[in-house]
């Protein structure tokens, strides 16, 4: 038996979770840094490849900004499907691109629950991630992510790395809750860690009664590392 | 090293416990472990004094099960009192080996599946393991109690020998005494419970036990929407799984129907319950259509317990994927027989079909739902002829009274007699008997004997 191909499927009608990472990728990250985020995608990677419900839900989108942003992943991609992305730091922070490209891909990729169709997606998860501040136009794609009428709404939290942050304006181009911490490897990690239970936590979450509640299921940061921005 | 302090342990407990620094933290509580890897402890979070005495209640309620039952449970040994000197409600438990994984793992879907059988189990274990939930179950039911939280992360299971522990026990429900802990997951709890018109007792654990021992066999929930029933995912679930729950294989409303329903697994398919046995297919019925919206209709534990108990019997490997189902005698004609994971006709010769017989009083034999599918080699052990049993969890200890052989010469089936007894078989007024080593052919509707008290067998099938 163990040589017979075995052409198997995850199953029908699971609601799938969206997770985005919109990764700055400008030159201000270049060396240890960007080295730093690619390690974390990695470990998000094999956390959430070690995690059962995790693995049959989560689908994947990628956008980095440098002077231009682009969604990497192409759309959003199955977790089993999803590569470690190319990932090289340079140029300038185009986080307003980031946003414009995440609407349109929540505006094209992701599935509307509507009675009687196939089964839609459940709120998606966004996290993003920046060491600097934006060098376009963030106000109006900000505001078209928050007007977006036609579909979910989204869990977006945002953090800002290194001692380039504003705290003021991240805060201001934040949608939901904002977190600050520094640059170096070990804060990385303990950010894609972070993800990684997050998004575990959250998948997991989906499967319980009161699934509504999901944003509750997310475990908060390391405090030491991690840092609240009221 | 941590250590625990324990509240009067019984004897033959200690009183005070070395754990390791491994933890496993869950939303009631922390779980750890002892150095000598015999007990593990829980401890809620917080101190949720009232806990105690309920924890008390359900001590007494396990303190005698009998030792065949104790495998599949992990009821509370002694109360905890303490962890490193400081105050807390918690309670000891026996510890699982670590050759036990969740079983979501191995259930979640046919990918999970698929992983296990690369390394060798089939799906005769997965019925085996569906057995032990069960009993799990049939062990809680008996005392009186419901579990409110049965799903697949809530057993931890090992299959290579298909047995199943069930965890939580210390959330039991006796209605009107032991309140529910929890409501339950998603995908799992009764649809009164999703819409909040029942509290969890021993009828919401029927269903649950059916959706669990249904996904052990499928890999899939048998009960999962497949559409939306609102605009908004959440309240689109609760309908989902609530008011508008409907089984996936309902004959007449197919909305919930997988596109690839009875494709064959390996083929990105999905496995249809009319691949399990006549009985299991009758309690899949009764469960999720009957009793769907009826839970006093719903099969017990020990109905689900005893079906599948008595489905090892009549399985039969593909020769091609080398997968074990329940063989189809069912589906005519013969040529409609295939293998449910690799679309294989079953090739011949096919297997002598026997359906079992058991003495009523004076007034002669009577059916019973069980039948044995039987092939060269295959045995047919003493527990099937003695009628006050059920195949037991494991046959190695277990004797045989006769087995069969292929008859190259005249093209049958042969049984033959293994035991001290004789075997005598009739057909329309023409007798066959057997004594030990020698045997009898298998014909089409002969009525086969095992002795004085033993269940006897009717030939639906001679096979060839």
């Amino acid at each position: 038996m163990t040589d017979f191909d075995m052409n198997v499927t995850m199953g029908e009608g699971v609601r799938r979770l969206p997770v985005y990472l919109l990764l700055d990728c400008s030159g201000s990250m270049g060396g240890a840094p960007i080295e730093s985020v690619k390690r974390g995608v990695e470990l998000f990677i094999s956390e959430v490849a070690g995690d059962t419900y995790a693995r049959q839900t989560v689908h994947v989108g990628v956008i980095t900004f440098a002077s231009e942003a682009a969604l990497v992943t192409k759309g959003l991609v199955p977790f089993d499907a999803f590569t470690m992305p190319t990932l090289s730091a340079s140029g300038t922070t185009a986080l307003g691109g980031a946003l414009r490209l995440l609407r349109q891909s929540l505006d094209s990729d992701l599935r509307k629950s509507v009675p009687g169709g196939e089964k839609g997606d459940w709120k998606p998860l966004v996290f993003v991630l920046t060491d600097g501040a934006p060098t376009d136009a963030w106000q109006e794609p900000r505001q078209d992510l928050l007007s977006r009428q036609s579909g979910k709404v989204i869990n977006m939290i945002t953090v800002g790395c290194g001692t380039g942050i504003n705290e003021e304006q991240i805060k201001a181009i934040a949608i939901g809750p904002t977190f600050r911490m520094d640059a170096t490897e070990s804060s990385f990690k303990t950010f894609f860690q972070w993800v990684s239970q997050s998004v575990k936590a959250v998948s997991k979450a989906v499967s319980q009664p009161d699934a509504g509640q999901a944003p509750s299921a997310m475990p908060q940061p390391d405090p030491a590392v991690i840092q609240y921005v009221p | 090293m941590p250590t625990a302090v324990l509240k009067s342990p019984p004897a033959g407990m200690p009183t005070s416990i070395v754990l390791t620094d491994r933890t496993r933290v869950g939303g009631e509580g922390t779980v750890h472990f002892s150095t000598d890897g015999k007990y593990a402890i829980k401890v809620y979070h917080g101190t949720p004094v009232e806990r105690e005495k309920l924890l008390g209640y359900v001590m007494t309620i396990f303190r005698t099960i009998p030792r065949d039952q104790e495998r599949y449970i992990l009821p509370p040994l002694a109360l905890v009192q303490s962890l490193n000197g400081k105050p807390c409600v918690g309670f000891v438990m026996r510890r699982v080996e670590d050759r036990y994984r969740e079983l979501v793992d191995f259930v979640l879907h046919p990918a999970a599946a698929a992983a296990q059988f690369k390394q060798g189990r089939t799906w005769a274990d997965y019925l085996k393991l569906a057995r032990s939930i069960s009993s799990a179950l049939v062990v809680l039911h008996g005392k009186g109690c419901a579990h409110s939280d049965i799903h697949f992360s809530n057993f931890l299971a090992d299959l290579r020998d298909g047995s199943a522990v069930m965890l939580e026990v210390d959330g039991v429900v006796v209605p009107g005494f032991l309140p529910a802990q929890v409501a339950g997951m998603a995908g799992f709890m009764a649809p009164e419970i999703v819409h909040r018109k029942a509290r969890p007792d021993e009828r919401t654990d029927r269903h649950s036990l059916a959706v669990l021992v249904l996904h052990t066999l499928l890999f899939r929930n048998a009960m999962q929407p497949l559409i939306d029933y609102a605009t908004d995912p959440e309240t689109s679930e609760q309908l989902g799984w609530g008011e508008m729950a409907l089984f996936s294989e309902h004959p007449a409303d197919r909305r919930h129907r997988p596109k690839a329903l009875g494709v064959p697994l390996f083929s990105r398919g999905c496995l249809s319950y009319t691949m399990l046995t006549e009985e299991l297919r009758r309690l899949t019925d009764q469960a999720f259509m009957a009793g769907l919206r009826v839970p006093d209709d719903r099969p017990t534990s020990r109905d689900w317990e005893r079906a599948l108990a008595c489905a090892i019997d009549e399985l039969w490997p593909c020769t091609r994927c080398r997968q074990w189902f329940p063989y189809p005698h069912w589906l005519v004609p013969a040529e409609r027989r295939t293998c449910p994971f690799c679309g294989m006709r079953i090739s011949p010769p096919a297997p002598v079909v026997l359906r079992l017989l058991e003495e009523r009083g004076k007034t002669g034999f009577y059916t019973t739902h069980r039948r044995v599918v039987l092939g060269s080699g295959f045995r047919l052990y003493a527990d099937v002829v003695d009628p006050s049993r059920v195949p037991p969890p494991s046959r190695q200890q277990e004797g045989h009274v006769a087995h069969v052989e292929w008859d190259r010469v005249r093209c049958t089936w042969r049984l033959v007699n293994d035991n001290a007894g004789v075997i005598t078989s009739s057909v329309d007024g023409a007798r066959q008997e057997a004594r030990r080593g020698s045997s009898i052919v298998v014909e089409q509707g002969a009525q086969i004997h095992f002795g004085p008290g033993a269940r006897m067998a009717l030939v639906v099938q001679a096979g060839a």
